[in-house]
């Protein structure tokens, strides 16, 4: 990939703008979610690059405030391990360390599914 | 909470390493006017340093600055600014680095840490939300960085605390020490690691379990949502996150803008280029990427050596600078030794740039018989040899040998030996230079009028390298020739903004890469405008952000009118830059003509609002800047200066 010859901002601003490749499977209409009907999955810890943006999206949704102590997602990403991503974890129960997992109950969309840069999470729907 | 308490962390901290002294501040104090980052950091240095304090005093002041928007979720908001006195030049010190130390020190509650004194012994300051010690760090005196970040996250019992330190390089007080976040990011440029040296402060290590609030939360994540989708998209992002910064060398290239063998030309030849192109480091040697925190773009790549001599090699960061020193300067074409000597450089805490101008001065000197293999201790200093060059980035570290006079930079070196040698010494205000400059003019002025001491940080453009159509430098600059390389007209004006867009992405903590300093289409400082508003609730326009950024800009000139008084005679390029041209590459032939950089000079003085003659800020700018603590400083600065000039 090479920004060589990239046209000029009009155009590239209507390529952005227009590229609905963005959102695949970020604009699925999962208004007012509960844990019953699905769960969020670790697809592809692999690619993980450790933004932290999930962490941080999930923690705005539990307290509308920025912070990682407030989160449901913990990533682990090590320098000593290249090419294998990160440790993630989501708390999925009341007695583990952090907030509870709960879709992103209110919200339009699962925020760390909607931030990750790298398509690490995926939802995984159950059949009422 | 007060204006600006939203966004903000709440909290400077200051430590005396000299008393053990602990104590607070609110931001809010010094926030309204100058952000955060780098903008409080060296209005700290410029109100409270003496300009007699020399760097490696105790009384000097280092600044930790976590940007403004830093710990939040605008694109790219990661960054960690330094700022102290200058190693080299002894006017500005300042670098800056991503990573994850910026976001975790906002949690922990403070925006900067201010640290003053020296300790008695080695220690390392441990921070811990409202629990802060300064700590032996005896056990870690000598280590490289791996091994500190190891035994402070051991001794903690935190593996998630995040660290800043220096490596031995720091320790021994060498002037290209720099300071390593995270592990890899390095904070380069102006001696910062060895100023933490000589206070006897080994790293800084912290974990935060605050939060930080917005005002208008919702409208504050809509738009991080919506830029992060943008930049995504983007050509330069998609490039970054297959080649890192490696992808822009071919660019430079094309313009006889990258430096070989200490400038005998700026142009890499192609059996040399071709072997430390982007795509060799990409196919042949990574292992996988790694992103700072809320970064869409993951530029960090982490490449193991995959044959040769250095085989099994990890290198976690190398930016594009590693192709145009080691590649460039020292002439090695090697892939893999490159990838040693940057992380051999990582883990002992020395700055690349200013690692290899030193020891590409030592290679020319050699070459012109000015220093002998008995001068070298028994080393060829060869071009190329990458093994000369490994070893004598650990003598320069261990200030072994001819290490020793290395570690002080090319110019000081040369002012040792003398025997003709500083001619091959190419610096900018004393500091290292490592910018080729005789094509692209507009990044030349920017390098050159650096306050820092040259480097491609401060007001140098990428423009010219990237060929910006004329519909975008007009629409981004106003004038149509910011993407032509060897025009002069139109580029005072490129790089006037170009300094205010990197004032304000270094205080509110967000990366050149996810701005408009290195995508067109980047975060705009419109959107760090919105973003602010809505982060402390203080009603901020597109213009007035980009005044407090030229008021920052000011006040960084102003550290060094006051301590280190450069004038108009330091914004200069190197002499031989103004006589002998480019001999090959596309721009061959090029050089930098005298009578057109003092038409820029004086254009871009001008523009800034300063007086022609010394190239100082001038009453009327800082009053309109709202700075009037600096006026006085400035009547005794300009005094001192008649007084130098009276026969």
């Amino acid at each position: 990939m090479d920004p060589e010859g990239a046209p000029p901002i009009e155009k590239r601003l209507k390529e952005t703008s227009d590229n609905q490749s963005l959102d695949e499977g970020r604009n699925e209409p999962m208004v007012k979610h509960s844990r019953q009907r699905g769960i969020i999955t670790v697809r592809h810890p692999e690619l993980c690059t450790g933004c932290l943006s999930c962490m941080l999206a999930c923690s705005f949704h539990h307290c509308r405030m920025f912070s990682r102590s407030q989160s449901s997602i913990r990533i682990g990403k090590s320098l000593s391990e290249p090419g294998k991503g990160s440790r993630i974890v989501i708390s999925l129960e009341h007695d583990q360390w952090a907030p509870v997992c709960d879709l992103c109950a209110n919200e339009d969309h699962p925020l760390c599914i909607g931030f990750c840069p790298q398509n690490v999470f995926g939802l995984e729907r159950r059949s009422s | 909470m007060t204006d600006f308490g939203y966004g903000y962390a709440g909290k400077i901290l200051r430590v005396d390493l000299s008393t053990g002294k602990i104590s607070t501040q609110p931001t809010e104090d010094l926030a309204p006017r100058f952000l955060g980052g780098r903008g409080i950091n060296q209005w700290i240095l410029l109100q409270e340093l003496a300009p007699w304090v020399t760097p490696f005093e105790p009384a000097n002041i280092v600044c930790y600055g976590a940007g403004a928007l830093a710990g939040t979720l605008v694109p790219g908001a990661c960054r960690i600014n330094v700022d102290s006195k200058n190693a080299f030049t002894g006017g500005i010190g300042s670098g800056s680095a991503g990573g994850w130390f910026a976001s975790e020190l906002k949690f922990a509650g403070y925006d900067h840490v201010v640290v003053r004194g020296k300790a008695r012994e080695p220690v390392y300051l441990w921070i811990e939300d409202d629990r802060v010690a300064i700590k032996p760090a005896n056990s870690l005196w000598g280590k490289t960085v791996r091994e500190t970040e190891k035994g402070i996250r051991d001794e903690a019992g935190h593996g998630d605390a995040q660290v800043l330190c220096i490596g031995p390089a720091g320790e021994n007080l060498v002037r290209s020490a720099c300071i390593i976040v995270s592990g890899c990011r390095a904070v380069g440029r102006c001696g910062l690691g060895a100023v933490m040296g000589s206070k006897n402060l080994k790293a800084i290590a912290v974990r935060g379990t605050g939060r930080i609030a917005m005002t208008k939360p919702d409208q504050f994540l809509s738009l991080a949502r919506k830029t992060a989708r943008r930049l995504r998209g983007l050509h330069e992002h998609q490039a970054r996150k297959e080649f890192g910064s490696f992808f822009v060398s071919p660019k430079w290239n094309d313009i006889s803008s990258l430096p070989y063998k200490n400038y005998h030309d700026d142009f890499i030849p192609d059996e040399v280029f071709s072997r430390v192109s982007h795509e060799v480091f990409h196919r042949a040697h990574e292992l996988g990427p790694h992103a700072c925190t809320a970064c869409p773009t993951h530029c960090g790549h982490t490449y193991q050596v995959a044959e040769g001599p250095y085989a099994g090699t990890l290198c976690h960061k190398a930016e594009a600078n590693a192709v145009w020193n080691f590649g460039g300067r020292l002439a090695m074409a090697d892939a893999g030794a490159v990838l040693k000597a940057q992380e051999d450089c990582c883990q002992l805490g020395l700055d690349i740039d200013n690692t290899t101008g030193s020891i590409a001065w030592a290679m020319d000197c050699f070459e012109q018989g000015i220093l002998s293999e008995e001068d070298a201790g028994g080393l060829r200093l060869a071009w190329g040899d990458h093994r000369v060059v490994i070893d004598l980035i650990r003598q320069i570290a261990n200030r072994e040998g001819l290490g020793n006079l290395l570690a002080e930079g090319s110019l000081r070196a040369s002012q040792v030996v003398g025997k003709g040698s500083e001619r091959y010494a190419f610096h900018m205000k004393g500091q290292d230079l490592i910018e080729a400059i005789r094509a692209a003019k507009g990044w030349a002025l920017g390098v050159v009028v650096s306050a820092r001491g040259g480097a491609h940080t401060r007001g140098a453009a990428v423009t010219e390298a990237r060929k910006y159509s004329e519909e975008d430098s007009q629409r981004l600059f106003g004038v149509t020739t910011a993407g032509k390389a060897s025009v002069y007209e139109g580029k005072p004006l490129v790089v006037a903004r170009v300094e205010s867009i990197c004032a304000l992405l270094d205080s509110v903590g967000v990366c050149f890469f996810t701005g408009t300093w290195g995508a067109p289409l980047g975060v705009s400082p419109e959107e760090l405008a919105k973003f602010c508003s809505l982060a402390t609730g203080v009603e901020l326009t597109e213009e007035t952000l980009m005044k407090t950024a030229e008021r920052i800009h000011n006040v960084e000139k102003m550290f060094n009118v006051v301590h280190a008084r450069f004038t108009r005679e330091d914004d200069y390029p190197p002499a031989r830059f103004m006589v002998e041209p480019i001999q090959s590459g596309s721009l061959k032939g090029e050089y930098l003509q005298k009578e057109a950089w003092d038409g820029m000079l004086d254009a871009y003085y001008a523009l800034h609002g300063w007086d022609r003659e010394t190239g100082w800020p001038t009453r009327e700018k800082l009053e309109e800047l709202d700075l009037p603590e600096c006026v006085g400083k400035l009547g005794q600065a300009e005094e001192a200066l008649r007084s130098r000039k009276r026969p």
